[in-house]
Formats: C-alpha cells, structure tokens, sequence
C-alpha cells in the first residue's frame, strides 16, 4: 500500500482535477479538501472519489469550470445556484456568505441547489467555526435512496448527513458530522468484500425482517436509519430543509439533493464571553469524565478528527493500492503519464 | 385502575394548580397543556406530573404567580426571563415571538432562562406548525441532575437534552420529532424495572460503566447511553452549546434554574411558501406509502402518533394507574384541596 505526504497527494490530485478541466484555483481548492478528509480519517471523501469526479465530468454530470453564483440574498438569507459544477465549491462560498451575515444579523440561513456533491460536511462545520460561528449544515434528498423510513422495507431516503460546528475562545471547536443512516452502504461492501457479518440493526433484506448478512442489501434489502425512530427523525429533518425549504428539487432536470445551511452569532445574546467560557466548561467537563471499560479516553466530536490530521500529517497517508491503480488510470485517461503522476505524489514518498 | 373523564381531570388540576398559587389564568392553561399531552399519548408529561409541579411550588423553585417576559430583542433574536414561573409559559411565549420574528426577517432565534419544567416539549413544536413556521426547541438542562454519560464515559455528564423540531405542510399535514438525546427516557426504564424486565440492548451502563439489561442498576449509580452511540452523544453536546452556553443559562447538570433556545424558520425564506409547504407535503407522503418492514402495520411520520392518540382518545375516559392516582390527591391534600373534593371533580360530578 502506498504512503504519500499530503502535500505532494495535494499537488497530483489538483494536477488531474485541472487536467479533468476544473479552473486552477478551483481544481487547487478541491484537492486540498479531498486531501484534508483523507488526514482527518475519511478516506470515504477523499482521494478515493477522484476517478468517480473524473467520470461524472466526462459523462457531463459535473460542470468543472463552473462557479456558485448568489441566486438570492438578504440580510439573513441567500440561496446559491451551484450550476452543476463541484458543490464543494457552493458549499465554502456558502459558509463564508452565512459567517459574514450571521455576524451582522446574528442568525442567517441559506441553501444550495443545482448541487453535486459537497464533499466532507465536516470541512464545513470546520470552516464555519474557525469564521467564528456557530455552523450548522445538513443536506439530502430523494438521491439514492437505500434506507428505509423507521417501520418501512423500501428504500426512500438517502445518507442524510447533518453537521455542526461550535468554537469556543481558547478551546478546539466542538464538530459533528454524522450520516443519519446507521451505516454507510460502503462500510457493508467492505463487510460482504470480508465475508463478514453486520452487527444487527444496520440493515432488512428484501422481505424487511432484519439481517446481518451483507448480500441481503444487495438482493433487495434497505439500510436502516440509526438508532431506529430517533435518526429517522433527522433523517426527515433533512428532508424538509435541504430541499422543501431551499426548493433544490427539480424532477426535470433529475436534481434530488439539496443542502441548508445555518450560521449563529456566538454573542447573539449579547453575553460577551460568556458564551466562550461556558463552552469551554461544557467540553472539559464532558472529556474528564471517567471513561468506561476499555475506552482509552472521553473525547469531544472533532477530537478524532484533530487527532488523525496531527498523526497522519506526520507519517502520511495510506492509500490503498486499488484505489491509486484506480486513480493512476483514471488520469491516464485524461492524458497523463502515470510514471510522472506517480511521481508527482510520491516525491517525498516515505 | 380509576378512570376519569378528561375535562374532569382538567378541572380538578386547576383547581390544585389554583390552590397551589396560581393565578386563573396559569392554572386554566397549565391544566389544559397537561390534559394535552395525555391526549397526545405522553402521559409522562400530563397530569401525572402535578405532583412534582405541587413540589415546586412548596420548595420554592417554581413561582406560581410569575410570568415570563421579553428582557431584550432585535429583528432575529429574543431573550426571554422565565422569572422561575412555571416553563411552559416562558416556552410557549419564546415559541410565539420566534415565530412572528421569523416571518418578519425570515429566520429568528431566542433564548430562555430562568425556567426549571417546561412540559412537553412537542406543544411547543405543534405550536410552531400552527403559526406556519419551521421550527426547533430545545433545553440546556433539564433542571435535574444529570443521568447520560457521554460517549465512551462512566459517569453522568449530560441530561436527557431533548429536542423538538417540526416543519407545517399543506393539508393540515405536518412532522413533529419531539424526542431525548439518551437512548430511553428514564420514565420507560422505571417501567420495566417495575414489570421486572430486562431493558434492551445499549440503553443503559451501570455504576462501573458495564453495559447492562437491568433497569435496576440505572438506580443505583448507573446512566444513560446516548441514543445511537457518537451520534447521539453528539447531537447532546450540541443541545447543551446552544439551550446552555449561547443563551446564558445554567451549563452543569443538577445546577439551576434551566434555560432552552428556539430557531423558527419562515416557508418563505428563499420562495414560494406554497410550494414549499406542498413539497413537504408530497414528500411525507412519499414516506408514508413505503411498504412496511415486518412487524409494522404502516410507516409513520413522527407526529403521526399524536395525532392517532388524540383522535383515539376524544370522548373517551382516561385511565389513571393507582399509585399515580395517590401521588396525585396526596399533592392535592397538601395544598388544601381534600381528597374527597378532588376525587369529585376528577369525577366529573361537581
């Protein structure tokens, strides 16, 4: 398995995203936020989806050189028409956007439509807090729709993910960042790839009784929505504000995922530091509470996430080696040598 | 088991929430929001909890007398002095100014302190449905002492952190969560301890941090579990950033008085209100004719379950548990209402 530095990775990545036809700064941006996922432990958004971009720009899903443009806005609001271009791209000028209005009118609200996929929700929740605000961002839709509703044997929703950022003065940010599914469909490929069982309560086969047997999401069966009615709810949450509210839905043109989006003032309330200090109690009390057998430490969302980047940052990246054959072939097919690619990446290869 | 009609069962809460200190108008009202959440199917948060609110009045921790008020707004934000009256007053009050700020500005939040019980919390969203806004309420703490650990933990850090969100669709449809971020409420392992079974998987831990199936050990020194592991535990810590630390109300378990924060959103915000209220309204839909999974009869949408209670239960008597029904004339005595006058009017015979 190849280990790359995340630098070069950054550098071979942002050279096939601007091959694939993305605008420098652009294709730039875009390999740093795939690269980011892969240091903060989620190679699920990382490296791993570039072959996947390449296709959906070739077969014209994906609109490389378009940018977001502000449909609509006021003093609390704006809507985003990402063009079909990359929805990470909407996705930061969102964040941006709702930091700078929520810090004039406290709370400020948007949405994304004509959007792909947005990448790791958690960059965002990142970002949000580094901007100074309280970050929450939750997106969805009728797109794959592989998990049942609570009670239900078809599928009709999709992953649903929500994410929430908190700063705090002089503290690491609380943030979550979370599929409301019970399990991601690729981690049950893994197991079936395994021969491996599921832990119940992950999926239904095809007649809805519940099963452990990964081929049974394959033959008809649904993913569950975790912990039952309670993530179901979120689910349906998600639902209602990434695309009923923000009207991302567009049957004619196949769209069925929006994204929402929401920045809070942390002095909203005018309590001048009192929200920073509060915030700081709240995560200490909460991490030095004894941990329970068998866990090393309590830690806050976000911690694990801090503690890969610190990790992987220092000893480099795993990639696997079908993921980088898949990659290397990927950019031969936009007419890049595979040697000089190779290279590229892996020029402070350790 | 007695049984009571409910207008009987009103009167009679009135009449010791009268006693008890309240003016005409708390006690009208508060009996009406039990009888409500009876009606719901939450008996958990209806008259059952006169006895407790009887205690508040004669400790000092609620004011029976005293009512909430406005200590400081702009276009998108309220902050709310529940004056330490009775909670629901400060919610439903906070509920109603977020949402007519909301269709003003397009979003608006609020914050309340100085509250301790606020009843149930899916009043405060069905309110919300009605004056035609999305809507989200949540509590810092729940005034009690803390009974979850956070995840990985083993000790209690964190309250119930309940949550209700609820978004109006046309028809007269709409959805309702209305939920705790801990895997059960505590009310339901306190009913299998005293059926003498075990409670299900992941639900509780006990003194040493052991996952275990026995109610009983939540009473002697063992917690919570969030519900769906990390998820819930993070959507927890987010509860208490913002019902706690951004509205400035208490930010430890077992300190008081408790604090909550309200978002109301307007169908408006980025288009046609209609449409979007038509969208949710095809989208519930849409999940409710997915066929069932075994076991279930139909798929529900969460608010559906109140609504079948309440038409299930118009006209019909209310079953009151015996011991239940002590505690209730026992509080009763204590402020003066004899058990005799009370059990008429509960009757219905006065």
């Amino acid at each position: 398995m190849p280990v790359f530095q995340w630098e070069p990775l950054t550098r071979a990545s942002e050279h096939i995203m601007g091959a694939a036809g993305m605008p420098p700064e652009a294709a730039a941006k875009l390999a740093t936020w795939l690269v980011r996922a892969n240091l903060s432990g989620h190679p699920s958004h990382g490296v791993i989806r570039i072959p996947d971009y390449v296709d959906r720009i070739r077969i014209g899903d994906y609109l490389p050189g378009e940018q977001p443009v502000v449909a609509s806005e006021t003093a609390t609001t704006v809507l985003l028409d990402a063009r079909f271009g990359f929805g990470h791209l909407a996705a930061e000028e969102l964040t941006r956007r709702l930091a700078a209005k929520a810090k004039v009118s406290r709370v400020a609200i948007g949405g994304i439509y004509h959007c792909n996929h947005i990448g790791r929700l958690g960059e965002w929740a990142e970002l949000g807090a580094e901007l100074g605000v309280i970050y929450f961002m939750i997106a969805g839709g009728p797109g794959t729709m592989r998990a049942a509703p609570f009670g239900g044997a078809e599928g009709r929703l999709s992953t649903n993910p929500l994410a929430f950022g908190a700063p705090a003065e002089g503290a690491e940010p609380l943030i979550v960042d979370f599929a409301t599914t019970a399990t991601a469909e690729g981690k049950v490929r893994v197991a079936m790839a395994k021969g491996a069982e599921l832990p119940p309560g992950q999926i239904l086969d095809a007649d809805g009784k519940p099963s452990t047997d990964p081929e049974d999401l394959y033959d008809g069966g649904v993913l569950l929505t975790m912990a039952g009615h309670k993530g179901y709810g979120l689910s349906l949450m998600a639902e209602v504000l990434a695309t009923n509210l923000t009207g991302a839905l567009n049957p004619e043109l196949n769209v069925r995922i929006g994204t929402f989006a929401m920045a809070l003032d942390t002095n909203a309330f005018e309590r001048g530091g009192g929200y920073d200090d509060a915030t700081r109690k709240t995560f200490d009390r909460v991490r030095n509470t004894r941990p329970a057998s068998g866990v090393g430490e309590v830690l806050i969302p976000g911690d694990t996430e801090r503690q890969s980047r610190a990790q992987l940052g220092e000893s480099g990246i795993d990639v696997a080696d079908a993921t980088w054959t898949a990659i290397l072939d990927s950019a031969e097919g936009l007419g890049i040598d595979r040697d000089e690619l190779d290279a590229m990446a892996c020029d402070e290869c350790s | 088991m007695p049984s009571f009609p409910v207008e009987g069962l009103t009167e009679a809460s009135r009449q010791v929430l009268l006693a008890a200190g309240a003016p005409d108008d708390i006690a009208d009202q508060l009996a009406r929001w039990l009888a409500n959440s009876n009606l719901a199917g939450h008996p958990s948060h209806g008259f059952q909890r006169i006895p407790e609110y009887v205690g508040y009045v004669l400790d000092g921790r609620v004011k029976p007398a005293a009512r909430p008020e406005v200590v400081s707004e702009t276009d998108t934000t309220v902050l709310i002095n529940g004056n330490l009256g009775f909670g629901h007053f400060a919610a439903e009050l906070l509920t109603r100014v977020v949402a007519a700020k909301a269709k003003r500005s397009s979003v608006a939040i609020g914050g309340m302190t100085n509250v301790t019980h606020i009843g149930r919390l899916g009043e405060w969203g069905e309110i919300g449905a009605d004056l035609g806004v999305i809507s989200l309420l949540l509590m810092g703490w729940g005034g009690h002492d803390a009974v979850g650990a956070p995840f990985g933990g083993a000790e209690r850090r964190l309250g119930t952190m309940p949550f209700t969100f609820s978004a109006p669709a046309a028809e007269d449809d709409s959805m309702l969560i209305d939920m705790a971020t801990t895997a059960s409420a505590e009310g339901k392992v306190r009913v299998y301890r005293d059926k003498g079974q075990p409670v299900p998987d992941n639900w509780l831990l006990d003194k040493d941090g052991v996952p275990t199936n026995n109610p009983a050990d939540l009473y002697e020194g063992g917690m919570m579990v969030p519900f769906g592991g990390h998820k819930g535990y993070a959507i927890a810590v987010m509860v208490s950033v913002l019902g706690a630390n951004l509205v400035g109300s208490a930010v430890s378990p077992g300190e008081e008085p408790s604090g909550g924060f309200a978002l109301a959103i307007d169908p408006a915000a980025f288009g046609d209100p209609d449409d979007v209220r038509n969208g949710i309204r095809e989208n519930l839909e849409r999940i409710r004719n997915t066929r069932p999974a075994q076991g279930f009869a139909e798929v529900q949408i969460p608010g559906d379950f109140e609504r079948m209670s309440r038409s299930n239960a118009a006209g019909k008597p209310l079953e009151i548990p015996d011991p239940t029904w002590d505690l209730y004339v026992g509080s009763a005595e204590r402020v003066g209402v004899s058990a005799e006058r009370v059990n008429a009017i509960a009757r219905g015979l006065t």
